[in-house]
């Protein structure tokens, strides 16, 4: 009944979805045999229940008497539906998805984390190879079985000093470049970054305040972060509320001009006190330009959680940023609540940024540059975006770091120096020879 | 089924049947663009739309979308994301909040695709598209979503001629086979004519005047609300209009 006839679209071989047999099949496009067949709504769905690609002429054949069988027995019902969808029985195969994270990309992404760790801890004044940190983080996993390699000096300074500093290194830098990507997508904006919103303005002035006015004898070094915290949050808190005030229908301009607002204004409070007790100038000072100095496990322990929720949060959100692409009206007409969107990504951006300053400073450039460059080298789309900037924007901090630690030893570099160093050329060449457009 | 009765931009009020071309047309600034952004439920308003008897403003996001699919006129289209991808965003309102789709929404957007001829174009990036190609990926979008209503906000007004007549032909056989409800807002006032069932006629931001072409297209009606003098031919159940300039100009 069904003529492989006389059309010149392009064919493939193809095994029928429905009996294995090889068939000439020009999966669905105009001139394909399939077009002859007029189908009724319920053959097709029998159809896709029991054939995921392309069936045959001979399995269709079999369909397409039935369906003739059953149109003749209720001839007014279907006369209708006569021009059914013949689209259908090219049927659906696995071209249609979204590229995400290739394999090939995740194992690229995953290995520049390993190796970026594995640096991180081999470097320093004491020499430990590779082969032995390898074989020391096995001695502590019971099941393996192996005997330390490790003198207990290196053991600890393994341990206790570089560990901690690679891990908080790490997860900063993947908190840093994932709020970095979701701010981008959120606001549309390529120059987005973590600090958009004041955060960094805020937790400058939370730290100043902290540094100028904590009674004498207090511990800084725990009352510092909470005030970077309580500044960052309040800062983005302040600019947002401000922003939805003022906005209304300008969307996301307001917003950023509101952060402008708010962080001008801070900034000019921290300027204030600042001048007052000029004594704490050069406290404040390195505190801002940020590092991993003072890192230990309790550091690792406070933040880790804040950075954990924050992340996932924004992974999940990876489809709605590719939806947000759209523009504010085409995503609601989506279906999706965008300003609840919003606020969810900006809050928890917010919340996990704000969590990375307190314990590590300001350290600029690894929100904007690791996004970049994924996008440039990998996909637009937040779904790869997303995955591959946390594990790169780790390792690339944990590099910095090392960097910063190791080139002026036994002194320390700014890490924000570092960052900014070495990751501006990069990105320049990347911007040069890549024909991709940013966002 | 009831779109209609909405009091939106001072007094529109219409019904709207299944399966309905009904074209929206009027001088620039009467409001068509935003009636139809109203009747997406874009629109914070005075008034109801009420979708098989249900209130849009009452509904969630996601439910309205699930209703009615929106093409706007210049639509987003992200030059790096490939046809699959875009049509796949299409699938949104079937997708949970924090999920990725699924194999079901990935055969929808492919039904979409093949139904739309672009099947070669799947893997392509927008950006390397023609006009009228990236117009039926949006239509695609839009088809993907699998609403029963269909807003459109003058599909034809970056083509060619000839690709206006197939653009429109294209939503006529989706409106047919997916039976879809068609709301179109429309420059063309002789395309509006030809293809819709049914004009809303806008001007001011109030419903002038509603019917079939035939009886909303007049000579009269065209030159109060747009200013315009033309001729309005009337040939074998068709309307067409016809810009006219003045004659005293042709004297010398």
């Amino acid at each position: 009944m069904v003529e492989p006839g006389k059309q010149t679209a392009n064919r493939i071989l193809k095994a029928c979805s429905g009996c294995g047999q090889r068939f000439g099949c020009a999966q669905g496009e105009p001139g394909c045999w399939c077009e002859a067949v007029v189908l009724r709504r319920e053959t097709l769905a029998e159809i896709r229940a029991v054939a995921t690609d392309c069936i045959c002429p001979a399995c269709l054949s079999t369909f397409a008497e039935k369906d003739h069988a059953e149109r003749e027995a209720a001839t007014e019902v279907t006369a209708k539906n006569s021009n059914a969808t013949i689209w259908a029985k090219a049927l659906p195969h696995s071209a249609v998805r979204s590229r995400g994270v290739s394999a090939a990309w995740g194992i690229i992404a995953l290995a520049f984390l390993a190796g970026a760790l594995l640096v991180g801890l081999a470097i320093g004044p004491a020499a430990i190879g590779p082969g032995s940190i390898i074989g020391s983080v096995l001695s502590h996993l019971q099941v393996f079985h192996v005997s330390a390699p490790l003198s207990s000096v290196d053991e600890a300074i393994l341990w206790q000093v570089r560990a901690p500093r690679v891990v908080l290194a790490a997860l900063v830098g993947g908190m840093l470049a994932v709020a970095g990507s979701a701010y981008q997508g959120v606001f549309r904006n390529p120059l987005a970054d973590p600090y958009l919103l004041g955060v960094a303005a805020g937790a400058g002035l939370g730290a100043t305040l902290a540094i100028a006015y904590a009674a004498a004898g207090t511990d800084t070094g725990l009352l510092l972060p909470l005030a970077a915290f309580a500044g960052a949050a309040l800062a983005v808190a302040g600019a947002y509320v401000l922003g939805r005030s003022a906005g209304g229908v300008h969307g996301t301009s307001t917003l950023i001009l509101s952060g402008v607002v708010v962080a001008l204004f801070m900034t000019a409070i921290q300027t204030f006190v600042q001048q007052q007790r000029s004594e704490t100038l050069r406290a404040v000072y390195s505190w801002i330009l940020g590092g991993f100095g003072t890192a230990d496990w309790h550091a690792v322990a406070v933040v880790a959680p804040y950075i954990a929720v924050s992340s996932a949060v924004i992974l999940m959100h990876r489809r709605v940023l590719d939806v947000l692409s759209l523009g504010d009206e085409e995503a609601a007409s989506l279906g999706l609540d965008v300003r609840r969107a919003r606020l969810l990504l900006v809050l928890v951006a917010t919340v996990g940024t704000a969590a990375a300053v307190a314990v590590s400073g300001l350290i600029g450039f690894v929100g904007i540059i690791v996004p970049h460059t994924i996008r440039l080298l990998v996909s637009p789309s937040y779904r790869a975006i997303i995955p591959l900037s946390l594990l790169a924007g780790a390792g690339f901090l944990v590099l910095a770091d090392v960097l910063a630690r190791s080139l002026m030893s036994p002194s320390e570099l700014p890490i924000g120096v570092v960052t900014a160093f070495f990751g501006a050329p990069f990105f320049a060449i990347l911007l040069r020879t890549s024909r991709r457009m940013v966002l | 089924m009831t779109i209609g009765r909405a009091r939106i931009l001072s007094d529109v009020s219409a019904t709207i049947e299944r399966g309905e071309w009904v074209a929206v047309i009027g001088p620039n600034g009467a409001g068509k663009t935003t009636l139809l952004r109203a009747l997406a439920g874009l629109l914070a308003f005075a008034g109801q739309v009420l979708v098989e008897g249900r209130a849009i403003l009452s509904s969630t996001r996601r439910q309205v979308a699930r209703q009615i699919a929106l093409v706007p006129q210049q639509p987003q289209t992200p030059p790096e994301l490939t046809v699959a991808e875009y049509v796949l965003l299409g699938r949104t309102p079937h997708i949970g909040y924090f999920a990725t789709e699924t194999r079901s929404d990935r055969l929808a957007a492919e039904r979409a695709i093949a139904r739309l001829s672009l099947r070669q174009f799947t893997d392509r990036s927008l950006g390397s598209l023609s006009g009228g190609e990236l117009q039926r990926v949006v239509l695609a979008r839009a088809l993907a979503q699998e609403a029963p209503i269909l807003l459109l906000d003058e599909p034809t007004s970056a083509l060619d001629l000839g690709r206006q007549q197939q653009a429109l032909e294209l939503i006529d056989e989706l409106r047919r086979d997916s039976e879809l409800t068609v709301v179109s807002a429309l420059h063309d006032l002789s395309l509006a004519g030809q293809y819709s069932d049914r004009l809303l006629l806008l001007d001011g931001g109030c419903l002038v005047a509603q019917g079939n072409p035939d009886a909303v297209l007049s000579e009269e009606a065209i030159a109060t609300h747009y200013g315009a003098r033309v001729r309005v031919i009337r040939e074998n159940g068709s309307v067409f209009v016809l810009p006219r300039r003045e004659e005293t100009r042709w004297a010398h």
